[in-house]
């Protein structure tokens, strides 16, 4: 087990997030702390063979990642400086490997996470972390994680809902993941513009 | 751009009322926004009421003791990823929230709507092309109202200071004495010319109140729409250079997000920059092209609620006099 930080100062400021040093980032202790073993395994993996696609390495660190995490309290996982400290700290080689250029060439948006919908899911770790709280609610995972690493290969389903405010209705958009999930890019675009069309008309609650 | 829905929809205008416990206090702007200004998170907690207008309790006139129409809120917060939705309870013309709603663990703005919806399928009203009979459907809506748990962050054109600067003596401007205001993009500035003639920039520089301020604020109303449309543009550009939208920082992508819908005709916000992007990264010049030229002015225009801005400013400068 290990502890758990949030970022303790703006790294946006003067785009500090490009210079500072990791060691560097004050931190502030959360009180909790989860086990990234499997998590660090995956890293390993990934970091010793070059020809992981981006794609793989979602699906490959997604359900231990979010197996670690998804207990931490609802104020934490929406504290965008958790991100920060788990992209730019904890797992900054992952980062730098995922994004394939240094932290320093790297629109912020992606690294420091925001409070847009958009901006939430920008940071790899995070979009990660949405898409399969939708799927496996309460962190309760019945197939092995199976439709996860479906949508976490398809990034365009992932963008499509989770940028949306339909993707606020899990209960709702939980019933089309496994249509999405098998659609290439296109079509997921469009499947989503349906639902959206849909939820202007209907409560999707009802539906 | 106004949806035209292909059932009767109504709008219900009178904004609904929030009223929260003791402990917390509020701002509230007399309109459909409150500020949360002292509170323990931990308490806090809302109640909700709006009026039911005749129009929507009879939406489905001779049907109306056979059809269900549930009332609901639902509750938005977008920086805690968190949707809930609570039913209503109806009493006579006041609908209410039946159980008090915590804000617990949510963050930043907090936006409230009401929804009149069908609550069961109703075949036996399918004859009519007017009303809806599939469950679900939104019968009505009311006024979106939105909640400030932190003060909320700065308006987009107060991220760009203003400084009087004599245009005759500005590099970029010293051609263009009788302008009044100049949009400095590198320097992210808005200067106005401390060269104008004196009456004028007496009246804009003055701190009186009463017609004076009309005049003064009607004045800038439509400088402030010029400042949105130069911001506008340059962003729009700036996003074709940067291939995207998403790469736009800061006030810009604000702007960019904010003013989407409009220049698009998309209603949803996703949908609309979606729809964007692809006009800026598809490098359709001709269709990038006619949206600056002709929609762009238009949208600003709206967005700035330019008439309504003036036509206040005419009804206080009328009654000062």
């Amino acid at each position: 087990m290990e502890k758990i930080y949030l970022v303790d100062e703006d790294l946006r400021a003067d785009e500090r997030y490009k210079t500072v040093k990791p060691s560097d980032i004050i931190l502030e202790d959360t009180k909790f702390e989860v086990d990234f073993g499997e998590l660090d395994r995956w890293e390993n993996d990934i970091l010793t063979t070059p020809s992981f696609k981006r794609d793989q390495i979602d699906s490959t660190i997604g359900p231990a990642l979010y197996s670690a995490i998804a207990s931490l309290s609802a104020d934490v996982l929406s504290n965008e400086r958790f991100w920060q400290w788990l992209a730019l700290v904890r797992y900054r080689k992952l980062t730098e490997f995922r994004l394939q250029k240094p932290i320093s060439e790297t629109p912020r948006q992606n690294l420091l996470s925001g409070k847009s919908l958009n901006n939430q899911n920008r940071l790899f770790l995070q979009r990660i972390y949405n898409i399969l709280k939708i799927a496996y609610p309460e962190a309760v995972v019945s197939d092995k994680y199976k439709l996860g690493r479906q949508l976490l290969q398809n990034q365009d389903a992932i963008t499509s809902i989770c940028d949306r405010e339909l993707g606020l209705n899990e209960a709702f958009i939980r019933k089309h993941l496994e249509n999405i999930a098998g659609l290439g890019s296109t079509k997921t675009q469009q499947y989503l513009k349906n639902l959206n069309a849909q939820a202007q008309v209907f409560l999707p609650d009802y539906l | 751009m106004a949806t035209i829905w292909p059932y009767k929809r109504l709008e219900c205008l009178e904004i609904p009322t929030l009223t929260f416990n003791t402990q917390t206090k509020v701002e509230p702007d007399g309109n459909n926004k409150v500020i949360v200004t002292e509170q323990d998170p931990a308490l806090t907690e809302f109640m909700l009421s709006a009026h039911l207008p005749d129009s929507v309790s009879k939406y489905y006139g001779s049907h109306k003791e056979t059809v269900k129409v549930d009332y609901c809120t639902v509750i938005i917060n977008k920086e805690t990823r968190t949707r809930l939705m609570q039913k209503l309870k109806a009493d006579g013309s006041v609908l209410s929230t039946s159980d008090k709603i915590k804000t617990g663990h949510l963050k930043g703005l907090v936006e409230v709507d009401i929804f009149a919806v069908l609550a069961e399928d109703a075949a036996s009203i399918a004859d009519s092309s007017e009303t809806p009979s599939s469950k679900g459907t939104i019968l009505a809506t009311w006024p979106k109202l939105f909640i400030h748990l932190d003060p909320p962050p700065d308006r987009t054109g107060d991220e760009f200071p203003t400084r009087w600067v004599a245009f005759s003596e500005n590099e970029n401007t010293s051609k263009y004495i009788k302008a009044i205001h100049y949009v400095d993009t590198d320097e992210d500035i808005v200067l106005i010319n401390d060269d104008l003639p004196r009456d004028l920039k007496n009246i804009l520089q003055g701190n009186e109140g009463g017609a004076y301020k009309a005049l003064r604020d009607a004045i800038f109303s439509p400088v402030a729409v010029d400042i949105c449309e130069q911001l506008a543009r340059y962003a729009l550009y700036d996003a074709r250079e940067s291939d995207g939208i998403v790469y736009l920082g800061g006030h810009y992508k604000r702007l960019i997000e904010s003013i989407c819908t409009l220049l698009t005709g998309i209603d949803d916000q996703n949908d609309a920059l979606e729809e964007l992007n692809e006009i800026i990264c598809d490098l359709d010049p001709a269709r990038l092209n006619k949206i600056v030229s002709t929609i762009l002015p238009l949208a600003c225009q709206q967005l700035m609620d330019v008439s309504t801005s003036l036509n206040r400013h005419a009804v206080e400068w009328g009654s000062d006099r």
